[in-house]
């Protein structure tokens, strides 16, 4: 059964939906010990591996129950591997049909208020007088110094193993227990974008009552989701806790954000980037690539960087001012986009970032899909800007040096950090021990000696800086439509001075781009698919048979009493 | 542990400790070996395990020069085919050979109470 399948049914099965949430507790000292424990097999250093509960369990030929299904997914147990995510772990296992005992204890000093243990073949596990049921339970456990036994009984005929155990909360959610999960993917197709954050809401059943245990749940608790049919399933996304985490009832609500969050994490400070025509592209790239895993996004895929190709003359400088990773991010989307080279950072749970001019992914029939309204937005007419350097600009530089500081007294290993208005893409630093660091207004550096005061009164050992300037020269004050003066005005915020250059054209930024851009919008409600991401392409076919190609703006995919739908809205053409 | 009857042709199904049994007794029966042939469902077999008994099959397989491929470590039916396959077929060697070394005393006798086994080898 595969996703496609299903979507081309006019009525199809109700999707499969699997998530959760493990939000880990660090308490004083990992709470349970199975040094004492008969077990049968137990990995030697089970702390770390119970802990890591991204890490599977692994599938072994094991006699237990019935004996080992033969699918192909069991290997034989190899004691010489070692546990990782990619080799997986054992975990401990018990004995067939013997209880597997353990201790847990909690301390005074930086108590952890519950526990959480994934399992398999666990019938029951009795701790300090209570009985919890099933191969997935939550510990609550009382503050103080104290160590409690844990016994946990298999089901019948089969052996009790233990994968996960975490000091916290792990919370794993289908549809036999899930009210709702709202996925709201999001982008920014407007001619003045700005980087949108995707979240994800899980409502779920949760008979037992952790009221008083759920908002000590971490922010940034990692909250996984997927959902698709047995055999075709999207990838797993991951979004992070960004609000506690609330029970009402039995009922109980999670809601995450992905990683692009930490976009604001990250400011960028003013930067010189030079490089020549046939590596324009590569360097752009890698700094689009920078900006964002600098703010500690954790990219899952990346585009190798284009190839350099051209003349290597002609060398082309930018200055990306103080702004955040967001911000450039967003901006090197709306202007950095030309010819092929089409820098693109997708999140949503899945972070990816790109360059290679996306083409259609799926296509969709206007037929097929419910509440078509297309809107027009009004087309951007002009550019202009602000900025005294104008909606464009080149960026040149100074070979003469400049003094920047007088000569001031230091001591010997001093810590420096000078700020100026100017900009400068060389330094020279007397009386340097080291540079710490250097933007294009900023040097920071450790002294060397400390200044003497000579004989004679003059001084020896001072410091000073003197640099190399860039000197910004404004091109175009407006930007005028080659298709006239129908339109608006946009009015654009500069955070980039100069122009990258690949072969004849300049690329980046690039603002006579958004004249291209469709004005023509839309919504639509579809069936719903997992996999959709925003700014995924995708070929709109009409009632009249004409087709168009649209760029899905942001995902709204709502999974619900059963079904799945989705909110789509979408622009013309590949933004 | 006595000769069982391999299972030469495994469908959708479990893979046992019966079954791990049978092919390690086997093993034992053919080649002389001390395998653990006395599995029970608390066992946890290894790769060094499988391993022994991979290396015997594929020995009566070479060494007997059986039309059959080596089976590996993989878990499906199709693999454990192979192994009670070959050890099957090597037991049906082996007798063959032995029913042959009796025939052979028949030859260039007068007569005989007995007529020689029909499958003798010439």
């Amino acid at each position: 059964m595969s996703i496609n399948t299903e979507n081309a049914k006019k009525i199809r099965k109700p999707m499969e939906v699997y998530c959760g949430i493990v939000a880990q507790m660090q308490g004083a000292e990992y709470p349970a010990d199975f040094s004492a424990s008969d077990d049968k097999l137990i990995d030697a250093d089970y702390e770390t591996t119970l802990a890591n509960t991204d890490w599977p369990a692994r599938h072994i030929v094991d006699f237990q129950g019935n004996g080992t299904p033969l699918d192909g997914s069991y290997t034989w147990y190899d004691a010489s591997e070692v546990p990782s995510i990619n080799n997986g772990k054992i975990g401990v296992r018990g004995h067939v049909d013997t209880p597997l005992v353990f201790t847990i204890s909690n301390t005074a000093v930086g108590s952890i208020p519950a526990i959480s243990i994934i399992g398999n073949n666990i019938d029951r596990i009795e701790f300090d007088g209570e009985t919890y049921s099933g191969s997935e339970v939550i510990i609550p456990l009382v503050s103080g110094d104290y160590t409690e036994t844990a016994t946990v009984y298999p089901i019948s005929g089969f052996r009790a193993e233990i994968s996960d155990l975490i000091p916290g909360i792990i919370a794993n959610f289908d549809n036999s227990n899930l009210i709702s999960c709202t996925v709201a993917m999001r982008g920014d197709l407007t001619d003045s974008p700005s980087w949108q954050i995707s979240d994800i809401e899980i409502k779920a059943y949760m008979p037992q009552n952790l009221e008083s245990i759920i908002p000590n749940m971490a922010d940034d608790s990692p909250i996984w989701y997927y959902a698709g049919y047995d055999g075709d399933y999207c990838e797993t996304r991951k979004f992070y806790l960004a609000e506690p985490a609330k029970q009402g009832g039995n009922i109980i609500t999670i809601k995450g954000e992905d990683a692009s969050a930490r976009l604001d994490n990250y400011n960028q400070q003013p930067q010189i980037v030079a490089a020549p025509r046939n590596t324009a592209r590569r360097v752009a790239y890698n700094k689009f690539k920078q900006l964002i895993e600098s703010a500690g996004v954790k990219l899952r895929e990346s585009e190798r960087p284009p190839a350099v190709s051209g003349s290597n003359k002609k060398e082309r400088i930018i200055v990306l001012h103080e702004a955040t990773a967001r911000d450039h991010v967003a901006n090197i989307m709306n202007l950095g986009h030309y010819g092929t080279f089409w820098p693109q950072f997708t999140d949503a749970g899945i972070p990816k970032v790109t360059w290679s001019k996306p083409t259609p992914k799926w296509l969709i029939n206007e037929s097929d899909i419910g509440d078509h309204v297309q809107t027009y937005t009004r087309k951007t007419a002009r550019i202009t800007s602000d900025d005294e350097n104008g909606v464009t600009s080149t960026v040149t530089k100074s070979n003469s040096w400049r003094t920047i500081t007088e000569p001031f007294d230091v001591t010997a290993n001093q810590k420096v950090i000078q700020n100026y208005s100017d900009m400068f893409w060389a330094y020279s630093v007397a009386n340097q021990k080291t540079r710490m660091w250097s933007t294009a207004n900023s040097v920071a550096y450790v002294t060397k000696r400390a200044t003497v005061k000579n004989s004679n009164g003059t001084k020896s050992y001072q410091s000073y800086v003197r640099g190399k300037r860039v000197i910004i020269t404004p091109a175009e004050k407006n930007l005028q439509s080659p298709g006239g003066n129908i339109g608006g005005v946009l009015k654009l915020q500069n955070i980039v001075h100069g122009q990258l250059q690949d072969g004849s054209a300049y690329f980046f930024p690039r603002p006579s781009i958004i004249f291209d851009r469709q004005p023509v919008c839309g919504s639509f409600r579809f069936k719903g698919d997992p996999r959709w991401m925003p700014r995924d392409v995708f070929t709109m076919r009409m009632m009249d048979g004409s087709e168009h190609v649209c760029m899905v703006e942001n995902v709204t995919l709502v999974h619900e009493g059963g079904g799945t739908y989705a909110d789509v809205t979408y622009r013309q053409g590949v933004i | 542990m006595a000769w069982q009857e391999p299972v030469t042709t495994w469908g959708d199904t479990y893979f046992t400790h019966e079954d791990m049994n049978r092919i390690c007794g086997n093993i034992n029966y053919l080649c002389g070996t001390t395998l653990k042939d006395d599995y029970t469902t608390d066992d946890i077999p290894s790769r060094q395990d499988w391993a022994q008994v991979l290396l015997n099959v594929g020995n009566m397989v070479n060494g007997f020069n059986l039309p059959l491929a080596i089976p590996n470590y993989d878990v499906t039916p199709q693999n454990l085919e192979l192994v009670e396959s070959g050890i099957n077929e090597a037991f049906k060697y082996i007798q063959r050979r032995s029913a042959s070394a009796t025939a052979r005393r028949y030859v260039g006798s007068g007569y005989s109470a007995q007529q020689p086994p029909q499958n003798y080898v010439r």
